[in-house]
């Protein structure tokens, strides 16, 4: 027993001296030590094919962070940790598609780690892009249905979009033979809810105009993507 | 003393007729097209290599500066067309093949757009249809697409058409296989002596110019170097009279037509009629049958200035989705001062003032009311005070009795009173009529006003070739009435027409006052023209658009044909307020407005 004890002063002998050289490193004590972080707040997690993304907010004073995950759930700072650095994004990859993992983050500063964040989780799922058909009726305008004419389908996923608005994708379907402009299209899309407006166009421009004519748009349809 | 008028309506139609229309005449150049279409094809251009250059080498020099040949044209073969590379601007394309040693030139394949101007020899006068000012229906632009709507029917609802014009003639509907081989059908008859519609819509003598002057601007017969054209230069033109000569038909009349144009395969009705009043089932139903037939109906605003949505006038105020209500406007685009209007009546504008059109060929010849002969002194002349449209206007006039005009005597008993004259109408043609605007007072069914003519001369009332054309009995009050009485059967140089007054003995009344008497001829194969206003004369422009938009659209429904009508316009300032549209109908409008696609679905595949 008194091997033991005495080993232990020898160990207090070697590391002391090191710690005060820290210390006087700073200059004095009267500075009082930083406090460890807050925990970090508003975890997020979105799957993707084989990977999921955690997001956090910015967390004060803390200089970096340390993803925690399991794929059972109640993540402690004892499972698997990743070190994010000061990012408050992470992407997780190499992921098994269809199981669960679980997350929570913990900010770290020089005086230390904050508590553990609340959970968030997610699946990854193999990513998939469906066909989708979209056909309308046939204008019965003929220049519609001539060199110069056609379709253009416009897509959004925001209900009640305008084509003009920032962010709408669309397709040409143009006129290629008579004795009509083509009436359906295929788009490839990811899962999804989808809305959809089809104009038709042709070459003929109005005195006022410039540049052929365009209809107003059709009424919008909607499709979910699953 | 109060002083009571007769109130003489002269009706449009007439004072058209009797006072000559200003000829309008304008400077006119053919429209130069300032559109953006492209001068050349924008990715070819066409080669030619010097003589001697081998294919190969021709083969390599092309697939050098990346371009592909489509085609060998020309004669000899001589020409290379070239499909440029994607993206290659056509300048820097040229600049290659000029520093190609092997390529003698090369140019642009240019395209060459058709000026559709026609060579109608009065055309300059139709500014309704293409004008420097721009204020027009933009037919020039139109006529680069589509001038022949033949394969449309428009049904002409009004007094007749002389489809024996020479700028009409060519353009009239065929209907010789169902029957009618008059080109179209009469409602009308000619007098109280005649009322069976007689299959042929021919108007009667040249008073009755106005369904003429309608179809005119429809379908006169474009390009062929001869008086005007139409919105359509050729069409098929189906008249159906409808209106008897002072622009009057009834409920029956008007159903009658409708039903006859839509079972005959019109697929647009023009009717520049009206009236202010309630409204009318039947005429409605009408206009539903032509609905549910896939026809469009264009229809006048009217010509009162007034407001339609105020004061309700059918049947533009009918509100069917084939209806298209039309109102007038002038050289200005603005308003025509006598257009009605209506924010929620009133669809679309078009040129209505100062509107050059054919017209029946003929004499329109109203008698100065001398030189006729009488049996006794009952009937005599005497000048007349009237208001005619609120203004005071004396008026030569045959009277009975005497002292008519100061409304003070009355007509005798045991009456047996004859007027007449004789005229020449020999040599002519066509029709002639005799047109004339009586006021009577007469006891009703004792006393009688007749009304006959005589091929032979002499009394037409002697029981010798006596020709009965009208008995009345009975009082208009202080209003005139309008009478037309077919005088084809007096087409001789001894033609006399005359008016007869009867009376039992008992009660008498203020008798007879002629003050307008008309004779008209028409001849047939005419070649005239005239101007003439209103919003009868804006509905054609219209209708004819609608007949070209179905003609260059075949498949086009009566709600695309309506719809690009109204929503394919062009707006115009001075229709705020006054129309649904605030648009004037235009034709190249029209013709480029595309309907909002329809009946979209996505599904996952």
């Amino acid at each position: 027993m008194i091997r033991h004890r005495k080993l232990s002063v020898l160990y207090l002998l070697l590391v002391l001296p090191t710690l005060l050289q820290i210390s006087c490193g700073n200059g004095n004590n009267s500075q009082p030590l930083t406090q460890p972080p807050a925990a970090p707040k508003n975890l997020s997690a979105e799957a993707a094919d084989s990977q999921v993304t955690v997001s956090w907010d910015t967390v004060i004073g803390a200089d970096s962070y340390t993803v925690h995950w399991n794929t059972t759930g109640n993540v402690t700072t004892a499972d698997a940790a990743i070190d994010a650095g000061p990012n408050i994004q992470l992407i997780h990859s190499g992921l098994t598609n269809g199981t669960t993992y679980y997350y929570r983050v913990v900010a770290i500063n020089t005086a230390g780690a904050s508590p553990i964040s609340e959970e968030v989780f997610a699946t990854p799922q193999l990513q998939i892009i469906r066909t989708v058909n979209v056909t309308w009726n046939a204008n019965r305008e003929t220049a519609v249905n001539a060199t110069g004419g056609g379709y253009k389908v416009y897509y959004s996923t925001s209900s009640g979009f305008d084509i003009t608005d920032a962010g709408v994708s669309v397709v040409d379907v143009p006129f290629v033979a008579p004795p009509a402009a083509p009436t359906s299209t295929s788009l490839q899309l990811p899962t999804g809810q989808y809305y959809f407006r089809v104009v038709a166009y042709s070459a003929l421009t109005p005195p006022w105009g410039s540049n052929g004519s365009t209809s107003l748009p059709s009424a919008q349809i909607s499709l979910l993507v699953p | 003393m109060a002083r009571f008028y007769h109130h003489l309506s002269i009706l449009n139609l007439c004072v058209l007729l009797i006072v000559p229309a200003a000829v309008f005449s304008m400077e006119q150049i053919a429209k130069v097209h300032s559109g953006t279409r492209p001068s050349y094809v924008t990715d070819e251009l066409l080669v030619k290599f010097k003589p001697g250059v081998e294919k190969t080498q021709q083969t390599q020099s092309l697939s050098a500066l990346g371009s592909k040949e489509i085609q060998r044209v020309g004669k000899k073969q001589q020409f290379s067309r070239i499909k440029l590379k994607k993206g290659q601007a056509m300048q820097q394309a040229l600049e290659a093949y000029r520093a190609d040693p092997n390529v003698e030139y090369v140019q642009p394949n240019y395209l060459y757009y058709a000026q559709a101007v026609p060579d109608d020899t009065d055309y300059s006068q139709l500014w309704g249809l293409s004008n420097l000012n721009g204020n027009d229906i933009d037919a020039e632009l139109a006529w680069d697409q589509i001038t022949d709507c033949s394969n449309v029917i428009v049904a002409v609802l009004d007094v007749g058409v002389d489809y024996t014009h020479q700028d009409l003639v060519t353009n009239m509907w065929d209907g010789s296989a169902a029957g009618y081989p008059n080109h179209g059908y009469d409602l009308i008859g000619e007098s109280v002596y005649n009322s069976i519609p007689d299959n042929d819509p021919i108007p009667m003598g040249a008073v009755e110019n106005h369904g003429t002057h309608v179809a005119g601007t429809i379908a006169a017969v474009g390009d062929n170097a001869n008086g005007i054209t139409g919105v359509c230069w050729q069409a098929q033109i189906m008249s159906v009279r409808v209106l008897d000569s002072v622009g009057t038909g009834s409920t029956l009349n008007i159903i009658q037509g409708i039903e006859f144009a839509v079972d005959n395969g019109a697929k647009v009705i023009n009717m520049s009629l009206g009236f202010q009043g309630a409204f009318d089932t039947a005429f409605s139903n009408a206009i539903n049958y032509a609905r549910d037939n896939d026809v469009v109906v264009v229809v006048a605003a009217g010509n009162s200035g007034t407001d339609n949505d105020t004061t309700s006038f059918y049947p533009c105020n009918f509100t069917q989705a084939n209806l298209v209500c039309v109102t007038a406007l002038n050289q200005n685009y603005s308003l025509a001062s006598f257009s009605n209007y209506g924010v929620s009546s009133v669809d679309v504008g078009a040129p209505g003032v100062d509107i050059f059109s054919t017209v029946p060929a003929g004499q329109t010849i109203r008698d100065p009311l001398t030189g006729w002969t009488t049996n006794n002194g009952h009937w005599t002349t005497d000048q007349c005070n009237y208001l005619v449209d609120g203004v005071s206007t004396t008026l030569t006039t045959l009277v009975n009795p005497f002292n008519w005009c100061d409304q003070t005597g009355t007509y005798v008993d045991n009456a047996n009173d004859k007027i007449y004259k004789t005229f020449d109408l020999a040599g002519g043609s066509g029709q002639a009529a005799l047109f004339y605007q009586p006021f009577i007072e007469t006891e009703a069914g004792s006393d009688f006003f007749f009304t006959a003519f005589d091929a032979t001369g002499g009394d037409p009332f002697d029981g010798v070739n006596d020709n009965p054309l009208l008995q009345f009995s009975g009082t208009n009050d202080m209003n005139n009435l309008y009478f037309i009485h077919d005088l084809m059967a007096c087409r001789t140089n001894m033609c006399t027409v005359g008016f007869r007054l009867t009376s039992d003995v008992g009660l008498e009344l203020g008798g007879i006052g002629i003050p307008i008497v008309v004779i008209s001829t028409l001849e047939k194969d005419g070649n005239t023209y005239v101007t003439l206003q209103g919003t009868s004369m804006a509905t054609p422009h219209v209708a004819g658009i609608a007949a070209m938009v179905r003609a260059y659209n075949p498949a086009y429904t009566y709600a695309d044909t309506v719809a690009a009508i109204k929503q394919g316009g062009e707006y115009v300032g001075a229709l705020d307020g006054f129309t649904s549209t605030s648009k004037a109908a235009n034709a190249m409008g029209t013709q480029s407005y595309i309907n909002p696609p329809t009946g979209v679905t996505a599904v996952v595949e």
